[in-house]
């Protein structure tokens, strides 16, 4: 069988600063160029080379971070904007849902915004006559329906707006990010329906979500894309995990002075944060239990006395309980700083966290007094491996500390 | 079933009319909106239809009427001036507001996929409903100064037809040309003031193109109202109509209308970028 919609080599070229043509502008750009050819344009690829087919009856999520290609990707599906290459092929009425309220008119009533927005949509005024009353009873507007939509409240517009969109009736359905908006009853209204457009009615829905729960609950298949690229399709479990991992392991961690959310009386601060692998030399994010690495801490200090420096780092879990702590202190470490920068290292011989991402807390005291305190802006992702070399499973799926421990019979 | 092909190697040159057939109640329903927004919670509501050019009206009639007395071949001048301003006031609507008219619409542009030649057709569509109070109000006018119209009458129909398509092509064409000319937005009002001082509106051609050198003549009826206005002339009093004229006009009417869609098609599929 034919699927729904099949992506070809789909792509889209941005070129900077098109925008801002004006007739001074190109008057400029062609009397520069009658004397020399060619210029300064810079292209940026939005999709690259993205190939995927969903098949009919599926819910198809599309996560990514935010200018990961998703928004022109579904332009492109909805024919707002078109590719630079490729093709795409689509079986079914399709509809679109890029933004809610689309086409509403404040001075309009409620009555009249229903028509506007239905035909907007690629409805006939027939169709939205025959759905009037399904409409207007899903959103729960009725006593307002003669009133100009400029009285409503936003949550009003969105209800009436997602009610007429809900009831398209396309056999392919493009959503964006639409469940951002309105109350928690509502959302769940929402999800409920598209979710019945699918399962019912062997409807295709295509979505976009930052909520991942949606994802989660909505998804039959899922596509990860990043800077434009298709980097995972299949699962959605695994595309969300994918999906956290990219959007945690972002910031570069090196020069952490620009992060402005710190506690403490800023007498030294963490300037950066490198965990070094000892078996490469590479530092990394993606420690493996058992092995061994250095972490390194830039400090620098603001105020001119020489301070005693405690140096701590907390694990903390998804849920955000602490597994584990290193401490300088704790472990007896004189660290005393009488220069304005300082590199300060911790061994770890056997890296000792289950696989998971973890949530690093890094706090620093001089003399005593907290200084600073943040929470590194990437998350580190612990892999899976073997910390008690007995090639046996060691990893049993929960995040947690490996204790160092012998067996043996007596 | 339906069945969407993207590609990005498709080229269409003139936009898709069976689509557009599709989209007729959209057509409708935005003409009705902008209908309904102009004259919502204004005191007077529709009586501005007639407002601003009874107003024109009244000064035209002073000044070329009154002071300077223009020979409209014995037409009372009231109804002669009325004559030119119907095309007139329809074609600088268009001119106006079917120019705006994507950028005004550009989150919906931006946000749903839609034929966009419908946007400034529906302005074509809401400028009829003045050109036609402006029509009854013409006839009234007739009524009052016993004005009985000449047997060419029955050619007025395809006058009217001109007008439309004539405003269409220019409404559409500065739709999609101020998309990437925004300086349009200030060139266009200053065009429409001028259009009526070039246009035979006030004063029959013959006032100004009789002080032209011959190529000049032909060049004033380059200006496609200008033909027109005579043609309408022509029908409802019986002037004098030189058909050349008239052939020049609709020429450049005919050739204003196709290259509209013809370049509107190609802006649009980039209109979402550019707005």
């Amino acid at each position: 069988m034919e699927p729904a919609v099949r992506v070809e080599e789909l792509s889209k070229r941005f070129i900077i600063n098109q925008n801002q043509a004006s007739l001074q502008h190109t008057l400029v750009k062609n009397l520069r160029s009658l004397g020399r050819r060619g210029g300064t344009q810079q292209d940026f690829w939005a999709l690259d080379d993205v190939n995927f087919e969903v098949a009919e009856g599926e819910v198809f999520g599309i996560v990514g971070r935010n200018g990961a290609g998703k928004s022109t990707l579904l332009k492109i599906l909805s024919q707002i904007t078109p590719p630079t290459r490729g093709r795409v092929e689509m079986n079914g009425r399709t509809s679109s849902l890029l933004e809610v309220g689309t086409g509403f008119h404040p001075e309009l009533t409620g009555r009249e915004n229903i028509y506007l927005n239905g035909t907007v949509l690629g409805m006939t005024r027939r169709e939205v006559k025959e759905k009037f009353d399904e409409i207007v009873d899903f959103s729960g507007v009725s006593k307002f329906l003669d009133t100009p939509i400029k009285r409503y409240s936003s949550g009003m517009k969105v209800r009436l707006a997602f009610s007429v969109a809900a009831h398209l009736e396309p056999e392919i359905l493009i959503v964006d990010e639409v469940l951002a908006v309105g109350d928690a009853d509502f959302q769940k209204k929402c999800i409920q329906k598209m979710s019945d457009l699918s399962s019912e009615r062997g409807r295709t829905v295509l979505f976009v979500s930052h909520n991942q729960g949606a994802v989660r609950r909505l998804c039959t298949q899922a596509m990860v894309l990043n800077k434009g690229k298709l980097t995972f399709l299949g699962d959605v479990s695994e595309a969300i995990s994918q999906y956290q991992e990219l959007a945690l392991g972002a910031t570069s961690l090196d020069d952490l002075s620009a992060i402005e959310d710190r506690n403490g009386n800023q007498w030294v601060k963490v300037t950066g944060f490198s965990c070094l692998d000892m078996d490469s030399g590479q530092t990394t994010m993606r420690p493996i239990p058992g092995h061994s690495y250095q972490i390194h801490f830039q400090l620098q200090k603001h105020i001119p006395d020489t301070v005693d420096i405690n140096l701590g780092v907390g694990f903390r879990n998804r849920e955000g309980s602490l597994m584990t702590t290193l401490n300088s202190r704790m472990t007896g470490a004189n660290i005393s700083m009488a220069e304005d920068t300082l590199t300060v290292s911790c061994q770890l011989e056997k890296f000792p966290l289950l696989s998971g991402p973890y949530y690093l807390l890094i706090t620093l005291r001089a003399n005593q007094a907290l200084s600073d305190q943040i929470t590194l802006p990437s998350m580190m992702m612990v892999e899976k491996g073997d910390y008690y070399d007995s090639s046996e499973a060691n990893d049993w799926g929960q995040q947690g500390v490996y204790v160092p421990h012998h067996w043996a019979i007596l | 079933m339906i069945k969407t092909v993207i590609d990005s190697e498709s080229r269409k040159v003139f936009p898709d009319f069976r689509e557009l057939s599709k989209y007729r109640d959209l057509f409708l329903i935005l003409a009705y909106r902008d209908f309904r927004v102009r004259y919502a919670q204004t005191f007077l509501g529709l009586v501005w239809v007639f407002i601003q050019p009874l107003f024109i009206l009244f000064i035209l009639n002073f000044v070329f009427g009154r002071a300077i007395n223009i020979d409209t071949g014995g037409i009372p001048y009231p109804v002669f001036a009325l004559s030119g301003m119907m095309a007139w006031t329809y074609f600088s609507f268009l001119m106006s507001q079917a120019g705006q008219s994507i950028i005004n619409n550009g989150e919906m542009i931006k946000k749903i996929y839609f034929p966009r030649l419908v946007v400034p057709l529906s302005k074509g569509l809401v400028g009829l409903i003045d050109y036609f109070m402006i029509f009854i109000f013409f006839m009234g006018m007739m009524l009052i100064y016993q004005v009985s119209p000449s047997s060419n009458i029955v050619y007025l129909p395809v006058f009217v037809l001109l007008v439309i398509f004539a405003a269409s092509g220019i409404g559409i064409w500065l739709s999609a040309l101020t998309i990437r000319y925004r300086d349009l937005q200030q060139v266009v009002p200053f065009l429409v003031q001028i259009g009526l001082y070039i246009t035979p509106v006030a004063y029959p051609s013959s006032f100004v193109i009789n002080n032209l050198p011959g190529w000049a003549q032909q060049l004033y009826f380059f200006n496609p109202v200008a033909g027109i206005i005579e043609g309408i002339r022509w029908s409802v009093f019986g002037t004098p109509l030189i058909m050349e004229r008239l052939w020049i006009s609709v020429a450049i009417s005919a050739v204003l209308f196709i290259t509209s869609l013809i370049y509107f098609r190609k802006m649009e599929l980039v209109m979402a970028d550019l707005i």
